[in-house]
């Protein structure tokens, strides 16, 4: 960590507006990108975005200036959309009845799309499934650990990731045909 | 198996490569909420204990007022009284001859007399415009006069009180409370109408109109009912600025109606205490939904916002419970469908969208306290009312409005049962009789608790009202 961002850290810490908000502009697009992710639209992902900054700049003093600063905020930003998810409930829904096929595959398609499509793709997955696969192929937690976040068993986290995948290999692949 | 394994790891990597780091440029305002935020102080909100509290003082500082200004006045404060009326004296030169009498009482009533002080020092030109004059200003007895009586009411004889006026300004007293009858105006109903009445009539007296039982008197009782249209909606307190807007965009109030059954108990000419039963049905229209009609039978099969999957609303959360199946919500009740899959299921070629209106009505039954306070006190007389209210929600459910009809989907969740709601307007009253009143009456009602509360949001439903209704006064 540089000295620089220790000091702009300890600034802000003080309450010291103009640290806060050089802090806010130095990470707030990397976490608006983690956001969008977790949200369903562009409303959700400010506002996690908002109460995750909001949450950073409260137990700001509980940063030990070990390890990344970033990292810590990415937790502060993960939990937050978590809490939200949570909150709402997914994890008990069910989608029994719904046949999801593999499909057949092209896989070299994926280094055709941009980001921006696959953050379209992303975010178009049910709330369950685009958590754990953010959390999992994203974020790199295991499966032990994602079960233990969102409270649900390994074998959920696991068969969600797997119908993840597959919806987005779909639609990944329906939208090689429309475009 | 292996095979899928290993897609599913290529796919994995090419999100993370392309996603984990991804810079997107927040929107320009997003800070200046942030910072808002973290440095704004913390606002003392209103929690319901501190709200029934408030109530609470507020009801007894208007009490004590009443007592202080307003309350009947006892012996000590008659020398304050507006003594007779115009009408009142003429009349009462006719009873001037009014000496000493008695009337028997009932068996075992004690009942003291009183002559006031001031009669001993005056003629007995007791009719005079002079002495009716003196008779505003100068107190009519005082405890030190009082006379000890063993069977009934004597007229105060002409040696106590040389200038005594007739009967009907004598001043009785019981044990328990003082009934002043030159006070013609304001008779209670203490006074033994009978005994009244009789004395009357032994000694020929012009009765007054104002002797008449008017409403309004001390200690009158009464029922009523009201009844009328409302205006409902709700009030987002301590909410995400951004889903109260959101809500605040796609939700409208809704024209309902409301009524009552009261008592009242008037404690004097213009302060009135009501209670009784009530019937509210509140609630709301959500604008922000849509509803996928199945292309073979017409029906509404599917129910979804035009945003997003996800339907918020801000009183309760939502349930279906109807046939066909409605998804009003992402996850509803007992329910395992989910919006976004059903459609995929579906196909493009089953469905066809159909806007409609989602409305959620709520229905409370109210035990109010009510204060009245006359302050125009006519035959069209004007009423300020306030007070509080106990409030049970008995339903709270969804209808979907189509081009279709209305249809019933299901229940409300998660709602506050037990409320405390304020209430304060202005009332319109026109007697048509002394015991038959006329009433018009604007109020709002304002839930002092959340009904509904959420993480984003908490709910305080409102109502506007027009009440008419009439009261019978015994």
């Amino acid at each position: 960590m540089s000295r620089d961002i220790k000091d702009v850290i300890r600034e802000s810490i003080k309450g010291d507006r103009a640290a806060q908000k050089l802090l806010y502009d130095t990470l707030a697009g990397k976490m608006y990108g983690l956001c969008i992710r977790y949200a369903r639209d562009e409303t959700e992902a400010r506002e996690i975005l908002q109460d995750g900054f909001v949450k950073v700049f409260q137990h700001l003093g509980k940063f030990r200036f070990q390890g990344s600063f970033e990292g810590w905020v990415r937790r502060i930003m993960v939990n937050t959309a978590l809490e939200r998810f949570r909150k709402e409930d997914h994890m008990t829904a069910s989608i029994e009845d719904i046949d999801f096929q593999d499909p057949p595959g092209r896989e070299n398609i994926l280094s055709e799309l941009s980001a921006q499509d696959l953050l379209q793709i992303i975010r178009e997955l049910s709330p369950q499934y685009r958590v754990v696969f953010n959390l999992y192929a994203i974020e790199g937690y295991s499966h032990k650990e994602i079960s233990q976040m969102l409270n649900i068993s390994e074998g959920t986290s696991k068969s969600n990731l797997s119908r993840a995948r597959s919806i987005l290999q779909e639609r990944i692949k329906r939208l090689n045909k429309t475009g | 198996m292996v095979r899928m394994e290993k897609k599913g790891k290529h796919i994995d990597e090419v999100f993370r490569e392309r996603l984990s780091d991804l810079n997107v440029t927040p929107p320009t305002d997003a800070w200046s909420e942030i910072e808002d935020r973290v440095h704004r102080r913390k606002m003392i909100l209103f929690t319901v204990p501190r709200l029934v509290a408030a109530s609470l003082l507020l009801f007894v500082l208007t009490g004590s007022l009443w007592l202080i200004f307003l309350r009947e006045p006892s012996d000590n404060g008659l020398a304050d009284q507006p003594v007779f009326s115009s009408h009142t004296q003429k009349d009462l030169s006719s009873a001037e001859q009014a000496k000493t009498k008695n009337i028997a009482l009932p068996a075992g009533e004690n009942i003291r007399k009183t002559a006031r002080p001031a009669a001993k020092k005056g003629s007995e030109n007791t009719t005079s415009g002079k002495a009716a004059k003196k008779a505003k200003t100068t107190p009519l007895y005082s405890a030190s006069h009082t006379v000890p009586m063993t069977s009934g009411i004597s007229v105060v004889n002409s040696k106590e009180a040389p200038e005594i006026v007739p009967a009907i300004q004598l001043a009785f007293m019981t044990p328990k409370n003082a009934v002043v009858l030159y006070k013609l105006r304001n008779i209670t109903p203490a006074l033994d109408n009978n005994l009244l009445n009789q004395y009357i009539q032994a000694e020929s007296l012009p009765v007054s109109p104002v002797l008449k039982k008017q409403p309004g008197k001390k200690g009158t009782w009464g029922i009523g009912g009201d009844f009328g249209p409302v205006y409902a909606y709700r009030h987002l307190s301590e909410g995400s600025p951004q889903i109260v807007s959101y809500l605040n965009a796609v939700e409208n109030g809704m024209v309902s109606f409301a009524g009552n059954v009261s008592f009242f108990y008037e404690r004097n000419r213009r302060l009135t205490v009501q209670s009784g039963i009530g019937y509210y049905r509140l609630g709301q229209e959500v604008n922000d939904v849509v509803a996928f009609r199945m292309k073979k039978s017409g029906e509404l099969a599917i129910l979804k916002s035009k945003g997003n999957d996800f339907i918020n609303v801000s009183e309760g959360k939502l349930g279906y419970s109807g046939t066909p199946v409605f998804v009003a919500n992402r996850k509803a009740p007992g329910g395992n469908d989910q919006v976004e899959f059903l459609l995929i299921r579906l196909g493009a070629d089953t469905y066809e969208p159909v806007d409609v209106q989602l409305k959620q009505e709520l229905e409370f039954v109210e035990i109010p306290l009510l204060l009245r306070y006359k302050v125009i006190d006519k035959t069209m007389g004007l009423n300020v009312i306030g007070g509080i209210g106990t409030s049970v929600l008995v339903k709270g459910q969804t209808s979907v409005i189509s081009d279709q009809g209305t249809t019933l989907i299901g229940d409300l969740y998660e709602l506050q049962k037990t409320n405390f709601n304020g209430t304060f307007g202005l009332g319109l009253s026109y007697s048509i009789s002394t015991s038959l009143r006329l009433r018009l009456e604007p109020v709002v009602k304002y839930y002092l608790n959340p009904v509904y509360r959420s993480p984003e949001i908490s709910t305080h439903p409102y109502s506007i009202g027009i009440y008419s209704g009439m009261s019978f006064y015994f």
